[in-house]
């Protein structure tokens, strides 16, 4: 066994490297310095949640988990440890079997691998008083049974214990609908394997005995084949019965008509040569239809569980019940006794939540009280907990690390930008290109084809003479069915879409994929894209030494002095001003437009445009010289110091710049602002093509010139340059997350930084690549089995067995886009 | 050969058998999560700390 020392000592280590929790792999806070030492190692942990159940894991011998668990994404953090779930709703989801026991079903958000399904099953089956727990990987539930020794809330604070979250698993329509789906595909597609292994042994004595069989053993073999055949055709191949048969009614031609016109004519002719002692008997071949056919609908039922398990999943960030204050005007006296629990979906506008440490927000809104660390992961993909006080926007689904925080609800939930999102996504991961849509349309005019070629095919070898003509009828039937055509696209969209929310992008048109992969240009918006949009102090510059003389530090003194006059003033200038400060401003105002004066200890001061702070313009402090915005301060109308003021470039956004050039992108730069100088752009980014002072409607002049030569994208904040996003070919917003919704982007980048950019145009190119595998296999499957078929040159077994392994062919490949490289 | 009138109607019964397993098994969830068993060998499986 492993040794096991904890150690508690903090100390401050602010440049620490950023270092994972060694049990829930969350990031540390830099300043925290915990740990526990395993065999010898120190490892960091991230809360003392973590280091109990790093202690209660090794108590209870369970340390293996440690050492099989695999390197869960930190994507799908939601609250690690959930101080109050909603106990009381687990009660729902309970139920009480028929010796007494009670059986408790519960949903684990963040289960992360299949250790942790171990681990649970463990240290729940180790409780006195459990008797049964069984916990689906797949689905992320865990089911318990056990007897009075236990309640709902102590099973659920054991899990929440080791770090996991709990919610109660209600009962959910579409999913037991999705589940009775599964199993009943299962089921048919079981049924229809058994019964055609032994049909097909059946059949081999028949091949192999040529027709040397005496009748009474033929005819035996032809019923016992008969005997298995019928329960595959009329229960294994219903849904394709049913489909047909829906389709005929509704005066169209699916795929299924000729997959069950075929499956239902070998059966009915076979069944007609037995009771007549006719020449040949098909049972081996109908039952192979189904069964081929049954794995490739089943290849396709798996991918959309996946994808409904990922939309499950956003569905369940959120908890479903919240303390809303009941007296949301006096925000001071509001603490846990005067809030009530409620609904999740009864909130409106206005309401006053209360949101512990370690709990899921839930609900969009403005922090009215309280600070914390706030992590948004669910958007961005990005876990590190983000700074939040009051009047910052927090969005439900983030996860409060720190701090107690009182939220005021900005909308109604179905408004919530989370449940947008999983809207939005459904609506792209749906979307399909257009030359399929037009593939839908003309699906029933193909299938009149193939029923006709089919026909014509029989007759022709019929006349020729050939006793084969209806297996291959049959077999033109089924080998002209074009599934795998038909999943090549949605699979991949719905697959794609779901990575990218996963990376924090999301899609708003579907088509955007496609197009992103054409793009030979990028074209980006300067402010609040290459840009924080944020203005910063860069320089400040000392005008009058004498006044200062004798001051330690004149600058940070000049700074403070700035900070404490732009304290009154919500300018965006005023942000920039945010050095600790005692002092005290009387008389303080704000001029609009020029800048801001007060007095403090007896002494008059400005801070602003020279032509404000220097009345008398001072020739002894000069305006110094350099690019941006300079602003000065004064004192009794003398220069003190000057400023320069900035916007900060985004810190990535030159290396940005570089990939895209690497991957043979043009970039350009369209923007409407004149303070930063084309030069300085150019050396700061490196891009070549700047164009400054635009006005919106240069710029849908200027990129549809671009576009003569290039397929453009435009990356921008979405809301300032909505024309030239919709000039563009196509569009990206790198936005803030609550403003994505009234953005024209066709994608919105969640985490507000352009790191993702190279990345997503190399998936939208990988993600076409594939679409475009699928469909060629496909096409070229199907048009030279087809010819091969009419030619009597393949067997129906290999003509059944082609076509669901395309299925399934272009279900996996389409599976690679479950991963994204950046 | 007339072994064959017994055979195959006792192939047929075990073929009953089968499907019969077949579906008990898919009702008591054996087929639900096929991911995790495959770890199971990895992991110590002792519940000796269990009263």
């Amino acid at each position: 066994m492993s040794s096991l020392v904890t150690d508690n000592a903090r100390m401050i280590t602010d440049h620490a490297v950023q270092r994972q929790c060694f049990h829930c792999q969350s990031p540390v806070p830099s300043r925290l310095d915990l740990t526990v030492t395993i065999d010898g190692h120190r490892q960091p942990l991230c809360c003392i949640s973590c280091e109990a159940a790093v202690q209660f894991i090794y108590d209870l011998h369970l340390e293996s988990y440690y050492q099989y668990r695999e390197q869960c994404s930190t994507n799908m953090v939601a609250d690690k440890h959930t101080t109050n779930a909603e106990y009381s709703r687990l009660h729902k989801a309970l139920t009480t079997l028929a010796d007494g026991r009670q059986q408790l079903m519960l949903l684990i958000p963040d289960l992360r691998c299949v250790a942790c399904v171990w681990l649970l099953e463990q240290v729940l089956g180790r409780e006195a008083g459990v008797s049964e727990v069984n916990v689906n990987y797949a689905t992320r539930r865990l089911r318990v049974v056990f007897d009075d020794r236990h309640s709902p809330a102590t099973l659920a604070k054991r899990i929440e214990g080791l770090g996991y979250s709990v919610r109660a698993d209600l009962p959910d329509a579409s999913r037991e609908a999705f589940t009775q789906t599964r199993r009943s595909l299962l089921l048919k597609m079981g049924i229809a394997g058994i019964g055609m292994m032994q049909v097909m042994m059946f059949a081999f004595g028949d091949y192999m005995s040529g027709s040397e069989m005496e009748a009474e053993f033929l005819a035996l073999l032809r019923w016992a084949s008969m005997a298995l055949t019928t329960p595959v055709v009329l229960y294994s191949a219903w849904p394709f019965h049913r489909a047909a048969w829906f389709a005929i009614k509704n005066r169209t031609l699916t795929m299924d008509v000729p997959v069950s016109l075929a499956i239902v004519s070998a059966w009915l002719l076979s069944v007609f040569n037995t009771l007549t002692h006719g020449v040949e008997v098909y049972f081996d071949t109908a039952c192979m239809f189904t069964f081929f056919l049954l794995i490739g609908r089943y290849a396709e039922l798996l991918s959309r569980f996946h994808f409904q398990q990922s939309q499950d999943l956003l569905q369940h960030l959120l908890p479903d019940s919240v303390l809303r204050a009941t007296h949301p005007e006096d925000t001071d006296s509001i603490s846990i006794s005067t809030t009530e629990r409620v609904a999740l979906e009864t909130l409106a506008a206005g309401d006053v939540l209360l949101v512990m440490p370690g709990e899921t927000i839930p609900a969009d809104g403005l922090v009215v009280r309280g600070h914390s660390g706030v992590s948004e992961a669910a958007f961005t993909g990005e876990a590190i907990p983000q700074p939040k006080q009051p009047g910052a926007r927090v969005l439900a689904g983030s996860v409060n690390h720190d701090g107690e925080l009182l939220v005021r609800v900005k909308c109604e939930p179905g408004e919530f930008v989370i449940r947008q999102i999983a809207r939005l996504n459904e609506q792209a991961g749906a979307w399909r290109p257009r030359w399929a849509q037009l593939a839908d349309r003309t699906a029933s005019w193909f299938v009149a084809a193939v029923l006709l070629i089919a026909a014509a095919a029989g007759i022709y070898w019929y006349q020729a003479g050939s006793a084969d003509y209806l297996v291959i009828m049959m077999t033109v039937l089924v080998v002209s069915c074009p599934c795998a055509l038909s999943l090549a696209t949605p699979v991949a969209y719905s697959i794609a879409t779901t990575t990218l929310r996963k990376h924090g992008v999301v899609i708003k048109h579907g088509a955007f994929l496609e197009r992103a992969a054409d793009t030979t240009a990028v074209v980006f918006d300067k402010t609040g894209t290459l840009t924080e949009a944020n203005l910063k102090v860069t320089d400040i510059v000392l005008a009058n030494a004498d006044a200062l003389h004798g001051i330690p530090d004149p600058q940070q003194m000049c700074m403070s002095l700035a900070s404490a006059l732009e304290a009154g003033s919500e300018h965006p200038i005023a942000h920039a001003f945010n050095a600790p400060h005692t002092l005290f401003v009387s008389n303080n105002k704000v001029v609009p437009g020029y800048g801001v004066s007060g007095d403090i200890d007896g002494q008059h001061y400005r801070l602003g445009l020279a032509e404000f702070a220097l009345p008398q313009p001072d020739t002894r402090a000069p305006q110094p010289a350099g690019s941006g915005h300079w602003i000065v301060l004064s004192r009794q109308q003398q220069a003190l110091a000057w400023f320069c003021l900035q916007d900060t470039p985004r810190a990535e956004a030159s290396a940005i710049v570089s990939k895209l050039h690497q991957q043979g992108l043009r970039t350009a730069v369209f923007t409407g602002d004149r303070s930063m100088q084309a030069d300085t752009i150019r050396t700061l980014f490196g891009i070549r093509d700047i164009r400054t002072g635009m006005s919106p409607a240069d710029k849908v002049n200027a990129i549809r010139d671009l576009q003569q030569s290039a397929r453009v994208m435009m990356v921008g904040d979405g809301i300032n340059d909505t024309a030239a996003m919709a000039a563009a070919d196509s569009s990206l917003a790198v936005t803030p997350r609550d403003s994505f919704v009234q953005n024209s982007a066709d994608a919105t980048l969640l985490s507000g930084s352009l790191r993702m950019l190279p990345a997503i145009l190399v998936f939208s190119r990988k993600c076409q690549r594939i679409i475009r595998q699928n469909v060629t296999w496909s096409v070229v499957y199907n048009f030279t089995v087809i010819p091969l078929t009419l030619m009597g040159l393949v067997s129906p077994w290999l003509a059944a067995l082609g076509m669901s392994l395309s299925s399934v062919l272009v279900v996996s490949n389409a599976g690679r886009l479950r991963w994204m490289e950046h | 050969m007339d072994v064959l009138f017994v055979m195959i109607p006792l192939g047929l019964v075990l073929v009953v058998f089968a499907i019969w397993g077949f579906i008990w098994f898919v009702r008591h969830d054996q087929f639900d999560e096929l991911e995790r068993q495959a770890w199971s060998i990895l992991f110590d499986d002792d519940n000796e700390g269990r009263p």
